[in-house]
C-alpha cells in the first residue's frame, strides 16, 4: 500500500532516548540505537483488524457455552465450559480465584476485541470514532492483563491430572476457544495504536 | 555518539501512543492521557510491589495448592508436591512445566526485579543495556506464571463427583495469585529508563 512519507519523532519508552522515523515505511520494524527495543511496527489496514476481531468475537461466544473437557468416572459424568468453570469456583466459595479466571482468561480479552472494534470500524469509513481517547486508554490498560493463552494451555495440563481418575475427552469448545486465540493474537498484532490518530491511509 | 534523551530535549513521552509532548504538558496533546517524564514514585512503588509478592510467596508455597478429597480421605497437595506427582506419574514434561512455570519463574523475576531496582538506584549504568533486556524478558513471561491457578480451577469444575471425589482450593491458591499478581504490578511500575539517566554523557 503507498503512503505519503511522515516523519514522526518520538522517544524510546525503554531508554528515553529521542529518536525520529518515517511512519509510512510499512516494510521496516525501527530498534532503539541505543537499548534495542522495539520503537516503530507498522500496522496493517483497519479492515484486516476488523476481520480478525470479528471473527474472534463470532467464536467467543459459543466458546462459553460449549463443553471444553468431559470426564467419565464409575457412572457419572462432569463436562464443564469455560464460564462453567467460574461458576464452580464461585460455588465453592473462591470469588477472588473466580473473578481472576474470569477476568483475566475471558472478559478481558473479550473486551479489548470490542474495544477494537469500536475504534476501528467508524475509521474504517472515515468517522471519527466517539470517546476515541477513552476508548484507547482503556484499551492500553487492559493489554497487559489479557491471559487467554494461558487459560487454553492449562486446559492440555489438567487433562493429564486428571487422567488417572476417569475417561477423559477433550470436546469442541477446546477447539473453538483455540481458534479464538488465534484470531486474537493476530488482531492484537496487526492493530498499530498509531493509526488511531495518523492512520487515514489505512482506511478502505 | 551521544543520542539526546527526552529530558535533555525538554519532552516527555506518552506511554500509551508514544507522542512526545512539550515537557510543561501534564496531559499528552495526541491522545489524553496523563502523562509524566518518568513513571511517578517508580522505584518506591516498585520496591513495595517486589517484597509483597516476596513475602505472598510463602505461604503459596507451604500451604496446599489444592485439597483433593477421595472416598471422604483429605489429600492436599502444595506446589512442589503437584510436582512430584506429574514426575512419578511418568509425566515429566508437565512436571517440569509446572515447576518452571510455578517455582522457578516467580523466583526469577523476584530477583530479576531486585538486580532491576538495583541498577536504577545506584545508577550502575553500565548495566543498564543488561537490565532492560532482562525488564523485557519479564515482562513477557510473568503471565505465565499463572498457570497453575487455572489447572486448579479447572480441577475444581472437572473433578465434582459428591462422595466419590471432589477438589477444593487450597490457601496457597489465592496467596500465590497475590504474589503473581504483585510481581506483574511491580513491572508495570518499574520504569527501564531510570537505569540510563544517570549515563554520564
Ligand atoms: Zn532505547
Ligand atoms: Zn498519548
Amino acid at each position: 500500500m503507498k503512503r505519503e512519507p511522515f516523519l514522526y519523532q518520538s522517544a524510546c519508552k525503554e531508554c528515553g532516548v529521542v529518536l525520529s522515523y518515517d511512519k509510512s515505511d510499512t516494510y521496516h520494524h525501527y530498534y532503539c540505537p541505543r537499548c534495542g527495543a522495539l520503537v516503530y511496527a507498522s500496522g496493517e489496514r483497519f479492515i484486516r483488524v476488523i476481520i480478525m476481531a470479528l471473527s474472534a468475537l463470532i467464536a467467543f461466544f459459543p466458546t462459553l457455552f460449549m463443553p471444553i473437557l468431559t470426564l467419565e468416572m464409575a457412572d457419572q459424568t462432569v463436562s464443564t465450559t469455560l464460564l462453567g468453570v467460574v461458576r464452580q469456583i464461585f460455588n465453592e466459595g473462591n470469588p477472588a480465584i473466580g473473578l481472576m479466571v474470569g477476568m483475566t482468561g475471558m472478559m478481558i480479552p473479550l473486551l479489548m476485541m470490542t474495544l477494537l472494534l469500536l475504534m476501528l470500524i467508524p475509521l474504517h469509513f472515515r468517522q471519527r470514532p466517539l470517546h476515541l481517547r477513552a476508548l484507547f486508554q482503556i484499551y492500553s490498560s487492559l493489554r497487559r492483563w489479557g491471559m487467554a493463552e494461558v487459560y487454553l494451555i492449562s486446559i492440555p495440563v489438567s487433562m493429564i491430572k486428571l487422567d488417572t481418575m476417569g475417561d477423559l475427552s477433550i470436546d469442541p469448545g477446546f477447539y473453538l476457544f483455540f481458534y479464538f486465540l488465534i484470531c486474537f493474537y493476530i488482531a492484537v498484532l496487526w492493530f498499530n495504536p498509531d493509526d488511531l490518530w495518523h492512520g487515514d491511509a489505512l482506511a478502505h | 555518539m551521544h543520542l539526546l534523551t527526552d529530558i535533555e530535549a525538554g519532552k516527555t513521552l506518552c506511554l500509551e501512543c508514544e507522542w512526545l509532548s512539550d515537557e510543561d504538558e501534564r496531559t499528552c496533546t495526541q491522545c489524553g492521557a496523563r502523562i509524566h517524564q518518568r513513571k511517578p514514585f517508580s522505584l518506591l512503588r516498585t520496591w513495595s510491589y517486589t517484597i509483597a509478592a516476596l513475602l505472598f510467596l510463602i505461604p503459596a508455597n507451604l500451604l496446599p495448592m489444592m485439597v483433593i478429597t477421595k472416598l471422604g480421605i483429605d489429600e492436599g497437595n502444595t506446589i512442589l508436591e503437584g510436582v512430584i506427582y506429574f514426575v512419578r506419574h511418568g509425566e515429566m514434561s508437565i512436571g517440569i512445566i509446572i515447576f518452571i512455570a510455578s517455582i522457578i519463574v516467580p523466583l526469577f523475576k523476584i530477583a530479576a526485579l531486585f538486580f532491576l531496582l538495583l541498577v536504577a538506584q545506584l545508577g550502575i549504568t553500565d548495566q543498564a543495556k543488561n537490565g532492560v533486556r532482562l525488564f523485557r524478558l519479564i515482562e513477557r513471561i510473568g503471565k505465565w506464571s499463572l498457570l497453575d491457578i487455572f489447572v486448579v480451577a479447572i480441577m475444581i469444575a472437572m473433578v465434582q463427583f459428591q462422595n466419590l471425589a471432589s477438589v477444593k482450593a487450597g490457601g496457597a491458591a489465592f496467596a500465590f495469585g497475590v504474589a503473581v499478581f504483585l510481581t506483574m504490578m511491580a513491572t508495570e511500575a518499574f520504569d527501564p529508563r531510570l537505569m540510563f539517566d544517570k549515563e554520564k554523557t
